[in-house]
């Protein structure tokens, strides 16, 4: 059972199927739909982070006793993904499409390898650490499920 | 697993696998230009020497010099593993690495013992020792993960590879070796299969649904493939008997048709709709892999190709088309990320005050759409054209000698273009510090 890397993995599919509508939405000049979309990728983004920020990481370093380690990473890489998906906001606000896309995929590359460090390395590493704690993750984590069922 | 690998101070700087890529198409232009003054000739038969130096301008110096560049890039920050000193042994591996592929190269061209002995001394210990540390680096992590164990394999193959060349290239070098033909063969399996194969399948498992967003590969997919590839070409490498041989080489076609076929359904199957380079770059590529593998197995069954060595068309389609194909297509998707991630670096490190405003261009600004997309026509002419020469000497060697070397020169223009940009942006970073 590993209940940290499925919650929190699934999330990032989640966002991404959200991000690729977004996408298809600004390539076919629908901009309607694209502003829709931006708000949902933007909300369930923001969500995320501060699920970890709040309720995983803390965790994470108070049981490991890594503070400055791979949280920290983690906490400024969330910082320039927030910039840009602002600046992404900016551009679809304005409906200006090359700006759009090349945010885009400034965003979505620089979110992938941040996930694959996170699912790779950080979300196994809370699994064995957290093992008995998860009961704490339940309150600070809207929505993650109670350890036992 | 190695945690504090994560830390951002991991990351090699911005020229440790941009010496590497820039050196790719400088290699591919070469290459262009003894095709261009040898006219076409040289593709006529396998064993020219002219053909060994356009063949180890490519494996050598466009393919495994990509390669190299992208482990030192990726393995410290996929997988956490860190070479020792990394900025001094890239850049150790990188000015040896070039030398003595130039020295082979010319070598071939100059049938120069001494330019033989020199490459062999240079290359051989270079790769076998950037293979060890590979095997060694990412063993320390203690990752088991597929991309890690196809790496770790493929790293073995280029071993196998670099001392078979080394044995092979000892013929010339030294009066009275002489070693037989059959050694080519190996020499050859084990780099286009043990090392280039293995090692894009597995890094394709790891980059493919990630950058492209497409379904992931089928479980145990890329771990299945490397390993089997692995295995048959140690069964036909060391069972005495030309009919395991055979039926070991069809089984390596059959699994590079399989793997062509199910990234080609992956890529059908990508979620982002819009334009991207890198995709026709890959799709093209796997259309070579396919072609080559039908061209050996029909040169297996029918011993010639239109009285033309099958050898000689499939290492076109599995070199010049798949594996360059490939790494053009991700020098695309890579690089002007990688000028984007380094811009932005001192921000990540937080080494400039939060809320400083610093314009950093998109990736999208970094390399232009449309140079990249003539650049893929000029890939695509230059390989088919190469493919008729196979057949029609003369005047479509020429053609396709420039459309190599245009192919090329746009490569290098527009990687140069993503560098120049990173040096005018990184030093308006030191401005504004």
């Amino acid at each position: 059972m590993e209940p940290i890397s499925e919650f929190f993995s699934a999330q990032h599919r989640a966002c991404d199927r959200v991000f690729e509508q977004m996408e298809s939405a600004v390539s076919r000049d629908d901009w309607q739909q694209a502003e829709t979309l931006f708000n949902e990728l933007s909300e369930d983004t923001l969500q995320h982070f501060s699920s970890e920020e709040q309720g995983l990481f803390p965790l994470f370093e108070e049981k490991t006793g890594m503070r400055a380690g791979p949280t920290q990473v983690m906490r400024s890489e969330h910082v320039e993904l927030r910039d840009l998906l602002q600046r992404m906001g900016d551009a679809v606000g304005v409906k200006d499409r090359d700006q759009t896309l090349g945010l885009a995929e400034t965003f979505f590359l620089f979110l992938q390898q941040h996930n694959v460090k996170e699912e790779q390395m950080l979300y196994p590493m809370a699994d064995q650490a957290l093992q008995g704690a998860l009961q704490d993750l339940v309150g600070k984590v809207p929505g993650f499920p109670p350890p036992g069922r | 697993m190695n945690l504090a690998a994560l830390s951002l101070e991991n990351a090699p700087g911005f020229w440790v696998p941009l010496r590497f890529f820039l050196a790719v198409p400088v290699f591919g232009v070469i290459a262009a230009v003894v095709l261009f003054i040898d006219g076409g000739q040289l593709l006529q038969s396998r064993w020219q020497a002219a053909t060994l130096a356009v063949t180890h301008a490519f494996t050598l110096g466009y393919i495994a010099m990509a390669m190299l560049g992208a482990l030192f890039q990726m393995l410290p920050v996929v997988m956490g593993a860190s070479f020792p000193r990394a900025e001094r042994a890239s850049l150790l591996v990188y000015l040896l690495f070039t030398a003595g592929t130039l020295c082979l190269v010319f070598a071939f061209l100059m049938h120069k013992a001494v330019l033989f002995a020199a490459a062999i001394v240079i290359l051989v210990p270079v790769l076998v020792l950037f293979g060890l540390g590979v095997l060694v680096v990412i063993g320390r992590t203690g990752n088991v993960g597929a991309t890690a164990r196809g790496v770790q394999l493929a790293a073995v193959g280029l071993i196998v590879t670099a001392a078979l060349g080394g044995y092979l290239g000892s013929g010339y070098a030294f009066e009275g070796l002489a070693p037989g033909r059959s050694a080519t063969d190996y020499h050859a399996a084990w780099g286009l299969v043990g090392w280039i194969f293995v090692l894009i399948i597995a890094i394709s498992g790891q980059v493919i649904p990630m950058f492209l967003a497409t379904p992931p590969y089928p479980r145990r997919f890329n771990r299945g493939m490397a390993y089997l590839s692995i295995l048959f070409l140690c069964i036909g490498s060391l069972v005495p008997s030309q009919g395991v041989r055979e039926v070991c080489v069809a089984a390596v076609i059959v699994l590079m048709t399989v793997y062509a076929v199910v990234t080609l359904k992956l890529l059908q199957k990508r979620r982002r709709k819009r334009f991207d380079i890198t995709n026709w770059f890959w799709r093209f590529g796997q259309g070579c892999l396919v072609a080559g593998g039908a061209v050996i197995a029909y040169g297996y069954s029918a011993r010639t190709f239109a009285g033309q060595d099958g050898a000689m068309l499939a290492g076109l389609l599995l070199l010049a088309g798949f594996a360059v194909s490939l790494i053009n297509g991700m020098l695309y998707k890579i690089v002007p990320f990688l000028v984007w991630l380094n811009l932005r670096m001192p921000v990540l490190r937080g080494e400039i005050e939060a809320g400083t405003r610093l314009y950093t261009p998109n990736i999208h600004e970094v390399i232009d759409v449309r140079p990249m997309k003539l650049q893929f026509v000029f890939h695509v002419a230059g390989l088919l054209l190469l493919v008729v020469t196979v057949f029609q000497a003369g005047s479509w060697g020429y053609a396709a000698a420039a459309a190599m070397l245009i192919s090329n020169l746009l490569l290098l223009m527009n990687l140069l273009h993503a560098t120049r940009l990173y040096r005018k942006y990184s030093s308006q970073i030191l401005e504004v510090r």
